[in-house]
């Protein structure tokens, strides 16, 4: 099947078309679904190749459930957030107590801005993610979820497998605690004082 | 928890700062900047191959254990009389006929005398096989 306008097709029938045999199908998922997994993954992670590696072990999963996934019951991109939320807590896990590496925060400055601002975008971008690797696991991925990817409370206790109000309190939890995190840094960051 | 802001919430002045760190974050991970990079991308697209080629070996081995048997006249005959055993008592049959066809065993030939009333080989053969002699003939022959 010709993939004419990819826009127009829901994520689930384009995984149909993959089960199908469509390797066109699995190009178009890759562009549409692959950058909010490697965005979730470097935002729990904090580091870039193994952000990478999430980002590649997630789609596999979602290649190889293909056949098996029944239009209409989940949406794939809850789905996806869910295994990429357990692949980063997974090696979260393996590596506890390990620091990250500054070096592999992300390196997101926008490239139109002016040099200064662009460091200062990227120097609050680093912190915000050194702060986001100090919050326990759960509240970071809910955190994540809420603040960065822009999702419901509703899906994200989907995507975690809590309720709701779970979802808001550790999303409440967690910003509070960045917020104690990035006080300290104020003027660092180039915040003025009212 | 000990808190000495009210409710518990983050003071208006962080919670702005955060908000705002977070919509940038929120920009950059939706904007073209998050975009996959290439190598990764070959990667799971070699990956999403891969699975595509295991599913149709898998695919060919389930419709060949599969495949319905060819249901024939041939086998449609021997389903109906017996199957395979059936064949080989008939074909034991067949021979057996066949034999005796051909060499005739003593006691039958003397039982055939005595039903048939005739002693010559050749009436036994006519009896047997075409009846060459005119039907109102034997009938007379009879008695």
């Amino acid at each position: 099947m010709a993939l004419d306008d990819p826009d127009a097709i829901t994520d689930d029938a384009l995984l149909v078309l993959f089960a199908n045999g469509d390797p066109a199908a699995a190009r178009v998922l890759t562009t549409r679904l692959g950058p909010r997994v490697l965005s979730q993954a470097w935002r729990m992670l904090g580091e870039r190749d193994e952000a990478q590696d999430v980002t590649q072990e997630a789609l596999l999963r979602l290649w190889r459930i293909a056949p098996d996934w029944r239009q209409g019951e989940a949406k794939v991109t809850t789905w996806l957030y869910r295994v990429t939320a357990n692949l980063c807590t997974d090696r979260l896990r393996r590596r506890r107590g390990g620091v990250p590496d500054i070096e592999d925060v992300p390196e997101m400055a926008d490239p139109v801005a002016p040099v200064d601002e662009q460091m200062q975008q990227r120097t609050r971008m680093d912190a915000l993610q050194e702060a986001l690797n100090q919050l326990p696991d759960r509240q970071r991925q809910a955190v994540v979820l809420r603040h960065i990817e822009g999702l419901g409370n509703p899906e994200i206790a989907e995507i975690m497998e809590i309720s709701t109000e779970a979802v808001e309190s550790l999303t409440a939890r967690g910003k509070r605690a960045l917020s104690d995190h990035l006080a300290a840094r104020r003027e660092e960051l180039g915040y003025q004082d009212d | 928890m000990t808190d000495d802001r009210k409710g518990g919430g983050v003071s208006t002045r962080a919670e702005a700062d955060l908000d705002a760190l977070f919509a940038q974050a929120r920009t950059e991970a939706h904007g073209e900047q998050m975009a996959l990079p290439e190598a990764l991308s070959a990667r799971i697209l070699a990956d999403a191959d891969s699975v595509l080629a295991e599913q149709a070996a898998q695919t060919q081995v389930r419709r060949a254990r599969q495949a319905p048997v060819r249901s024939g006249f041939w086998r449609q005959l021997l389903t109906s009389i017996g199957g395979t055993p059936a064949l080989a008592g008939l074909a034991v049959a067949t021979v057996a006929g066949i034999w005796v066809g051909i060499v005739p065993p003593a006691g039958l030939q003397a039982g055939l005398q005595t039903v048939m009333g005739t002693t010559g080989t050749d009436d036994l053969f006519d009896i047997y096989f075409v009846d060459s002699s005119d039907v109102f003939e034997f009938a007379q022959s009879e008695g």
